[in-house]
């Protein structure tokens, strides 16, 4: 097994709508695979032909209970950097990949009486794993679940069956609109989980927000790094390797580091869950993330690689 | 988003209602109505609902005279019909209570289990407050004294009292000590 990560062969794949497929992944040698709690994703390393591999992170969307294989949905992308396009084209009943072990930015809240989940698109897949934690604990929950129409969404005759009582589907086709007046009027003890588009999740924690909910019962999971502004370029200067080069536009500094073989630690790649950290020594950051604090962005003296940049020019890194 | 504060409260700028408690004593009076005048004068003031928890007659038509606008109501303690008051707010309420320390611990505990956290939790207590130990054998709570070490009336175990406070036991707590 390389180190840190496990190695699975890919089986019974699944077509969930005409843009989504699902794919089971099962140990090689067999082992249980370790448990997980509900919201949490891997990163699996696919390496198309003659292409360097590419790590992408899924939300596991199998039981937490059961450790005989982890399962991910995947939505072929429309702007695919090649991840889910070699994922939906490429991988077949049978191949074999590496992927990590599972990690949680996204869980269940211990102190909630009572979970409201909406999702918009592929944004489902975290709550589906979540949905069984919640069963399991003998909570309740209501799921909102929005897609285009009943055909563009995936796992609606599973969700409708299993849940007929706690889902409701909105189908933008038929003018069903999932409104944030949903979030007036929860009991207290309610916490409320978005995952969906940038533009859903921000709408909807504004409103939590204007309705008076404390930050902690507002929940998000993004699948992409939130829209900050220009990715201009900048200069970069390692001091214990005594290295430096340009960040160019268009590209994140973890990136940067990557493509000029630095060993940079990193995780969700999207701001949120740290694990990039590096420490700064000279030069003004640009903070892009959801992970530190303010008086954290203040000190300056951290850069989160993966989203943020330097500003006015030239950073020095600790590394 | 910006908080307002009032004395030693943080209110949500976007409270939607302020649940107040307060046990009929003269000093939770003044303090409420001080605070309730504080609210009315937000730019855009939460719904309030009073609940005193007393049997003084006087006490509670001098309050209800006071707040003639407001939900107000009167109760004989119980922490059941406390309890089944909590139970019924919405997310954007928020708790403020106004009692002894000794209430304010139990219509905390209620408020907590029903569901409301600790943020949307604040009060002004009065008197002296007692600290407690959890004892980690037994899981019983302990009066605090001034002393580093205490003996667990309940399961005689000898404790060492960390400084590690538990907000939800509101208690200190007490690991066994290692002779």
């Amino acid at each position: 097994m390389t180190r840190g990560k496990i190695q699975v062969v890919v089986k019974d794949i699944k077509i969930e709508s005409p843009i989504v497929k699902s794919f089971k992944l099962f140990p090689i040698n067999g082992v249980e695979l370790p448990r997980f709690m509900g919201g949490s994703y891997i990163t699996t390393y696919v390496q198309p032909p003659n292409k360097k591999v590419l790590a992408r992170n899924y939300s596991l969307i199998s039981n937490p209970k059961k450790t005989e294989y982890y399962q991910i949905a995947i939505r072929l992308s429309n702007e695919s950097k090649g991840g889910s396009r070699f994922w939906h084209n490429d991988i077949k009943e049978g191949n074999c990949l590496h992927i990590s072990y599972p990690k949680n930015k996204f869980s269940l809240s211990f102190e909630a009486k009572h979970h409201v989940f909406f999702a918009a698109g592929i944004g489902i897949t975290p709550f589906l794993s979540m949905i069984e934690d919640v069963k399991k604990n003998g909570e309740t929950f209501e799921l909102h679940y929005a897609a285009k129409s009943k055909e563009l969404c995936s796992f609606y005759q599973a969700l409708k069956a299993r849940y007929p009582n706690e889902v409701t589907f909105y189908f933008s086709e038929n003018e069903q609109k999932m409104t944030t007046a949903l979030l007036k009027n929860q009991l207290i003890g309610t916490h409320v989980y978005f995952c969906g588009s940038e533009e859903m999740m921000k709408q909807f924690s504004e409103a939590a927000i204007s309705f008076g909910y404390p930050e902690k019962r507002i929940h998000f999971e993004r699948f992409s790094p939130p829209n900050a502004g220009t990715m201009y370029p900048f200069k970069v200067q390692l001091k214990k390797s005594n290295q430096s080069f340009e960040v160019p536009e268009g590209e994140t500094l973890l990136e940067a580091l990557v493509k000029n073989k630095i060993d940079a630690p990193y995780a969700c790649t999207i701001g949120g869950c740290g694990s990039c950290q590096i420490g700064v020594l000279e030069g003004e950051v640009d903070h892009r993330d959801e992970f530190l604090t303010d008086s954290e962005r203040r000190e300056n003296s951290v850069i989160l690689t993966c989203v943020s940049r330097g500003k006015n020019g030239c950073l020095t890194l600790d590394l | 988003m910006e908080f307002l504060t009032f004395k030693n409260f943080t209110i949500h700028p976007n409270i939607q209602k302020a649940f107040l408690f307060l046990d009929g004593t003269q000093s939770a009076i003044i303090d409420t109505l001080s605070f309730i005048n504080f609210l009315k004068q937000m730019q855009t003031s939460p719904e309030i609902m009073v609940v005193i928890g007393s049997d003084l007659p006087n006490r509670i038509d001098f309050i209800k005279t006071k707040l003639a606008e407001s939900n107000v109501i009167a109760t004989s303690f119980s922490i059941n019909q406390i309890k089944n008051l909590l139970i019924t707010q919405k997310v954007g309420t928020y708790l403020y209570l106004f009692a002894q320390w000794q209430t304010i611990s139990a219509v905390k505990q209620a408020a907590m289990e029903v569901g409301f956290s600790n943020e949307e939790i604040q009060c002004k207590g009065y008197g002296n407050k007692e600290e407690m130990v959890f004892c980690v054998k037994c899981y019983k709570l302990n009066l605090k004294s001034s002393n580093h070490e205490i003996i667990c009336e309940y399961c005689s175990s000898l404790l060492d009292v960390t400084n590690q406070y538990s907000i939800k036991l509101d208690a200190y707590l007490g690991n066994i000590k290692v002779k």
